[in-house]
């Protein structure tokens, strides 16, 4: 039976949504999405610099839940390694010349409050603020194997960002809550 | 038998070249592979056994055009490192190459070159 997608197709037409993405997400299925989306930046004609920073963006967002999405499923694999899908929803649009992304995935209710403390620092921080704390982070030593990039992905989409961060938290039950994630970024720049 | 690595780049990660006999290291393309440890492992190893060599010099062309994250902090502890010998007097040029018109990229070198006391880091605009 054919679907009535009618509803569908309206509201992303109503959202200036171009890609929108539901389901398993794991380190190999973001190289396809990757893909899609710099195939998309080149066919609107993005210019280099505001390509560059929504692709940025898109990938330490998509890292981000990756690694730490409290979904995640383990696959033990016959190396040893073991093989994590995490679930999650990503949409990507634009607004004439602001693209937005915007994530969501779930995370244990206990990283609340570090996340909402983290992001609320970088949005009172400007460009040159970020930058100097960009360096700082980097500099760190860091000894957490979980961490792989010592909390830099947070700030470099908080550089690339035109607008401060939003985000929001809304509970699933007593130890999980859907956590989204809304990032702005124009083209030209920040103001 | 002195250390020769080549690796062809993919979607997710670089061109690595390490060339120990001629001094030489070079990457290309992108890095945004997931396990970036343990690409980076094998080179560390060998970075860490040539500096720690009687060597005469090093070039490394870094000819990336764009790394995430947490690429960013494997190249920054290279970097350390070789700025490290490079305060002990071995010769270390790094060759930073980007478009002119790159401004992540080159605002990148900008803060990787603050941090370096010794080494010689030039930023070369390739257009």
């Amino acid at each position: 039976m054919i679907l009535d997608m009618n509803a569908y197709t309206g509201m992303i037409n109503d959202l200036n949504i171009n890609i929108i993405y539901s389901g398993p997400m794991w380190a190999d299925g973001l190289k396809g999405l990757a893909e899609m989306v710099k195939a998309h930046l080149e066919v609107d004609d993005v210019p280099g610099n505001a390509a560059k920073s929504v692709f940025s963006v898109f990938v330490e967002q998509v890292t981000n839940m990756l690694m730490y999405s409290a979904g995640k499923e383990r696959y033990p694999q016959p190396d040893n390694e073991t093989f994590a899908v995490s679930t999650g929803l990503l949409v990507l649009g634009h607004k004439e010349k602001m693209y937005f992304i915007q994530t969501r995935n779930a995370i244990k209710n206990q990283s609340i409050n570090l996340i909402k403390s983290r992001i609320d620092h970088l949005n009172t921080l400007d460009k040159k603020e970020l930058r100097k704390f960009y360096k700082e982070q980097m500099r760190a030593d860091n000894d957490n194997p979980e961490s792989q990039g010592a909390g830099l992905g947070l700030i470099e989409i908080a550089r690339r960002a035109t607008a401060p961060i939003e985000y929001k938290f809304d509970s699933i039950n007593n130890e999980l809550s859907h956590f989204t994630m809304y990032v702005e970024i124009a083209q030209g720049g920040a103001e | 038998m002195s250390f020769r690595l080549e690796r062809e780049k993919t979607k997710t990660s670089p061109y690595i070249l390490i060339d120990e006999e001629k001094g030489y290291i070079r990457f290309e393309g992108e890095s945004y592979l997931e396990d970036i440890l343990s690409f980076f492992r094998e080179i560390n190893e060998w970075l860490a056994k040539y500096l720690a060599s009687d060597f005469s010099s090093l070039t490394f062309d870094f000819a990336m055009e764009y790394f995430n994250s947490s690429t960013t902090k494997q190249i920054y502890n290279m970097l350390r490192a070789m700025d490290m010998s490079a305060a002990g007097g071995k010769r270390i040029i790094v060759n930073w190459i980007a478009a002119g018109d790159d401004d992540m990229l080159i605002e990148c070198s900008e803060d990787f070159k603050d941090e370096m006391e010794s080494l010689e880091f030039n930023l070369v605009i390739n257009d």
